[in-house]
């Protein structure tokens, strides 16, 4: 007997009773603090999946969202940060959903079945009320210590897509041939696994194209590559051999006033230790992170920085915060990578549950989800990165599987043969298509 | 806790799909969550997508697909992996979900 996520024909049947007993309501309000792209998807599918009989509600302080993913190609220039940029509109056209701009600062324990979400935008503070509240409010950085006199300049990151995607991009255009662009990555986990290898490799592109003689060193707090070894190796190596050097085990230690002197250590040093610097023309450092504010505010967090959840609802397993929902890069202990792609499919597992509970219908315990993402390794060619996950009731989380001799055994990501042409078209594709399964 | 109403398709589509007392076994969602792994590339219920729509083709053809799939080179094609990541049910409850939608 396969003992997946069937049900028997009497659960259905009591599945009709229970939606033929209750008398139409007033909807049940659902508020989704941040419109990216787990937001996004879930206000949608909230709307879809329940025939628009939920009530939504997106917070957002921002009026566009700007696609994280294939910025790194805006980065050297190949596309214009324009074409990054979602509005809401067509889920306030196509589904009904309501729009609110602002930060959420406060959302409160439940009274009577309802919690009142507090909303911040500017001097103006304003409150809503819903039956749900799901959060996906994204990340924030870690401090990073600052050495030396002088004026702050702020860390370049680029890793919230932006207006830092565009300074980043001023400072490569302003590099002289020759120079160093230095970049590190922080520790797993962090967003967007593939991410920070895919922009070593574009930068080194544009510059080996632009800059003559400039090199990518890339310092990474990582014992090896996070993503798609193969491919990114054989690209370090050979396709960006004597651009892009590679050093693994590197943790940042400070990074100078002017943010142009990053200090490190091999991550194996002893506190006492010396630190080694390096001065660079452009200097890109990708903060630690952790759970945006709000999540902490709500005491959604653990010792991680982020917010454990069950990945079957997306409800918070902090004691006594049941009923709250988190998802996106914020949460945590899925077995589902920090993604996009990720993220919109978790939403889908979200909204399902969501519609289900405020239904009084059991929740589906045998949830699937998969990641697909394509990298540019060049402005010609990119490399894919996929995998299938099945929920492991042991494990408590999302485990990757694959058929083998016509059974689902534990399996590992797939990484595309080689980064080719067709693989770019396809990921312009692929992009256009998630674009509009999120916004539109 | 508050009981809602809510407007849910997919508990019509089950009950005229699903009910005959066989020994055949659905999802408790019609496949809606399997297929909507889809969504990302083939469009919000298998249409306007950028890669080929799937909405309203037939089950067997989808399937007889996907199984092919199965036997390729998992690095050859970024469909190969996905086809590869579901059970013959799970692949039978994803074509059928499909296949009951309208044609775009």
């Amino acid at each position: 007997m396969n003992r997946r996520h069937f049900v028997s024909a009497l659960a259905v049947s009591a599945l009709s009773t229970l939606a033929s007993r209750h008398a139409f309501a007033a909807l049940p309000r659902v508020v989704v603090v941040g419109g990216g792209m787990a937001g996004a998807t879930l206000a949608k599918y909230l709307r879809l999946w329940s025939n628009k009989t939920i009530d939504v509600t997106i917070v957002e302080p921002n009026a566009t969202y700007v696609s994280n993913i294939m910025s790194n190609l805006a980065i050297t220039g190949q596309i214009a940060v324009s074409t990054l940029n979602y509005t809401y509109a067509n889920l306030t056209k196509k589904y009904g959903i309501k729009v609110v701009k602002g930060v959420v600062t406060h959302v409160s324990d439940p009274v009577g079945g309802v919690r009142t979400v507090t909303i911040s935008n500017g001097a103006t503070t304003s409150t809503l009320q819903a039956e749900k509240v799901a959060l996906a409010p994204g990340i924030q950085f870690d401090d990073v210590p600052r050495l030396g006199a002088g004026t702050i300049v702020p860390i370049l990151h680029a890793w919230v897509a932006g207006p830092q995607t565009t300074l980043l991009r001023q400072q490569l255009t302003a590099m002289t041939a020759g120079g160093h662009f230095v970049m590190t990555i922080p520790k797993s986990p962090y967003r967007c696994p593939p991410g920070p290898y895919e922009r070593a490799c574009v930068v080194a592109d544009y510059l080996k194209r632009n800059k003559p003689g400039s090199r990518v060193i890339v310092l990474d707090e990582n014992a090896g590559i996070q993503a798609e070894p193969e491919n990114f190796g054989n690209a370090f190596n050979v396709t960006y051999g004597g651009v892009i050097d590679y050093r693994p085990g590197i943790k940042i230690i400070s990074v100078s006033a002017d943010n142009k002197t990053v200090n490190f250590k091999p991550t194996s040093a002893l506190p006492d230790d010396p630190y080694t610097s390096l001065t660079a023309a452009v200097l890109n450092v990708i903060p630690s992170h952790k759970a945006n504010a709000i999540i902490h505010t709500c005491g959604l967090a653990d010792a991680s920085g982020f917010a454990p959840v069950d990945v079957r609802t997306f409800e918070s397993t902090i004691p006594g915060k049941a009923g709250l929902y988190v998802l996106g890069d914020s949460s945590h202990g899925t077995g589902l990578p920090k993604a996009g792609h990720v993220g919109n499919q978790g939403a889908k597992i979200c909204a399902g549950a969501i519609i289900n509970t405020l239904s009084g219908l059991p929740v589906d315990q045998w949830p699937t989800a998969n990641s697909a993402c394509f990298s540019p390794i060049s402005s010609t060619t990119a490399s894919w990165l996929t995998a299938v996950y099945h929920y492991d009731p042991v494990l408590q989380k999302m485990v990757i599987k694959s058929m083998s001799n016509g059974a689902l055994v534990t399996s590992t990501p797939t990484e595309a043969a080689a980064p080719t042409t067709a693989n770019f078209g396809q990921m312009n594709k692929w992009y256009k298509a998630l674009m509009n399964e999120t916004f539109a | 806790m508050k009981i809602y109403r809510l407007g849910l398709p997919v508990a019509g589509l089950l009950l005229c799909s699903a009910l005959p007392a066989t020994a055949q076994t659905v999802p408790a969602d019609g496949g809606r969550l399997l297929a909507s792994n889809c969504f990302q590339c083939h469009g919000t219920n298998g249409s306007d997508g950028s890669f080929d729509a799937l909405a309203g083709d037939g089950q067997q053809d989808n399937f007889n697909k996907l199984k092919d799939m199965q036997r390729k080179s998992a690095r050859s094609n970024i469909m190969i992996p996905h086809a590869a990541g579901y059970t013959d049910e799970e692949l039978k409850a994803i074509t059928t979900y499909f296949s009951k939608l309208p044609k775009p």
